[in-house]
């Protein structure tokens, strides 16, 4: 399949030149060629590698043992420093454009001030040691980057860096997590109209404004830890017309009153915060809602139904890609934490929020067209591609 | 004065190493860059066509009928094998120390002449 997806124009976008735009396209595309023709070689490799290792008596019984075992092999060194190369040339494009495009983008985003939601920031603000530690996934300066006095880089730069990262498969506007999720809570809980929603690790908004879309009636706020984030995620909403609030707040402990929200959301949160971090998270969540209330954290799923060799895939993102909670948080039993934060036993579950590909057959932006979203939507998930085909792990909990 | 801030273009943390030979890491990433490079410049030049063509010049049928003649065809080979040299620089200097003999030992040998006043 040619992938040509096109992400939607708004004002607020990094808008690239044309050899910018040839630099990003070769990022997106350099992504899916490794995915779609060297990814698929390690699986005999491993078959190999796993066989060399038992013939010594040696059982590759751990993703700790197979990446020991694997990262001696060349073909899989090449993989994994192509996938890195790919990762950096993705975000130093975008960085390019956006000082290129900085005086347009910055009186794009003034404009919007003051209208729109709500736009919370706090004089004073500890961004947690997790987030800044290390630059996740690679992104340079990371998600609270001060580098601007304006304070709206980083999540220019996300915005425009994911949607290359996704190659496109989140739709034209990057928010098919969100989507999926709504989608999901229409078919499984028809009756549930929450009036106030809240959205944890909000970055730029991609998901939280789905919500508001599927819900006009209700009051939403997304909330981050780092201000460029949500300053530029409250200018994106107000460029698409959505009115929904921004807050710079830490999912751990939020300043919202006990019982405010109907639903508390979050979409690929968990894995970038840390093993202190996610409980305090499950009894915030607890604390916001009111009874009755609706948890789902969409993110990846645990390790403890996966192979070992597949387990080794997705986990090299924690050592090649700055991810580095992204293999314990797998090992992390969600269940018992949200059982432990006060949840009704009975609710709490696992569950597949599928793709919602197909829903953007008709839009506007260019290269998503009916065949392909179908075409996507029917494969088969390989471990270590972006892509899933069946949909988002959720996980669901309510409060009685 | 720029009119933009300096956005950071490395990551905070250590890259890893994937290749045990020191320095194919870096070989590696140069080498995306350069491809990433030639992409865009057949892009450009795809655009230059197209824009062309818009304004009635079919750049690219006038580029397959151009017809060399002989001084443009030497013109053009030198330029080739000037590039292969350049490309193969590496070899031309190992080269050159096959046929002078020069090496490791030999070029301290010279640092300790040099040093002590022997030459």
């Amino acid at each position: 399949m040619l992938n040509v997806f096109q992400q939607a124009d708004h004002p607020v976008l990094p808008r690239a030149s044309h050899d910018e735009a040839s630099r990003q396209n070769f990022a997106k595309g350099l992504r899916g060629f490794i995915q779609r023709e060297v990814l698929p070689g390690l699986t005999p490799l491993f078959a190999k590698t796993a066989a060399e290792s038992k013939s010594l008596g040696v059982d590759l019984a751990s993703r700790h043992d197979v990446r020991k075992a694997m990262k001696t092999e060349p073909y899989f060194q090449s993989y994994a420093a192509l996938n890195r190369t790919a990762q950096e040339l993705l975000w130093l494009s975008v960085v390019d454009t956006i000082e290129r495009d900085w005086p347009r983008l910055a009186a794009e985003v003034k404009a919007r001030e003051g209208q729109g939601g709500e736009l919370r920031i706090p004089s004073a603000f500890n961004v947690p040691r997790y987030v800044t530690a290390l630059d996740i996934h690679c992104m340079p300066g990371g998600y609270a980057a001060q580098s601007d006095a304006e304070q709206f880089a980083a999540g220019a730069l996300y915005e425009r860096g994911v949607y290359l990262y996704g190659m496109g498969y989140g739709g034209p506007f990057n928010d098919g997590k969100g989507r999926s999720v709504v989608n999901y809570i229409r078919r499984t809980m028809p009756d549930f109209v929450p009036a106030r929603v809240l959205d944890m690790g909000c970055t730029v908004g991609h998901s939280t404004l789905p919500y508001k879309e599927f819900f006009p009636e209700a009051e939403v706020w997304g909330i981050d830890v780092a201000e460029p984030l949500v300053r530029y995620a409250h200018a994106r909403s107000v460029a698409l017309g959505e009115t929904v609030n921004f807050a710079q707040m830490n999912a751990e402990r939020t300043e919202f009153d006990d019982g405010s929200f109907d639903l508390v959301v979050s979409h690929i949160l968990l894995h970038e915060t840390s093993g202190k971090a996610m409980p305090r998270i499950f009894d915030e969540c607890f604390r916001l809602l009111r009874p009755g209330g609706v948890m789902i954290h969409c993110d990846l799923p645990p390790f403890d139904l996966m192979d070992p060799f597949t387990q080794f895939i997705l986990d090299n993102e924690t050592y090649y890609n700055n991810e580095p909670f992204w293999g314990a948080m797998r090992e992390m039993d969600q269940v018992a934490l949200a059982r432990k934060a006060g949840f009704d036993p009975e609710t709490i579950r696992f569950d597949t929020a599928p793709m919602v590909i197909r829903e953007y057959a008709g839009a506007e932006a260019k290269g998503y067209d009916a065949a392909k979203a179908d075409e996507l939507a029917d494969r088969e998930f390989k471990a270590g591609e972006y892509a899933p085909g069946g949909g988002w792990e959720v996980l669901i909990a309510r409060k009685s | 004065m720029t009119d933009h801030p300096e956005l950071p273009r490395t990551v905070r943390g250590k890259r890893p190493e994937f290749f045990t030979t020191e320095g194919v890491d870096e070989v590696l990433s140069m080498v995306l860059v350069l491809a990433q490079e030639l992409h865009v410049v057949r892009e450009r030049l795809d655009t230059a066509e197209r824009v062309m063509t818009r304004h009635g010049i079919n750049l690219a049928a006038e580029i397959e009928a151009l017809q060399p003649d002989e001084a443009l065809l030497r013109e053009r080979e030198q330029a080739l094998q000037d590039f292969y040299g350049r490309l193969f620089q590496f070899s031309r200097q190992r080269r050159s120390e096959l046929e002078h003999k020069y090496s490791d030992r030999a070029y301290h040998e010279t640092l300790d002449k040099v040093a002590t006043g022997d030459i």
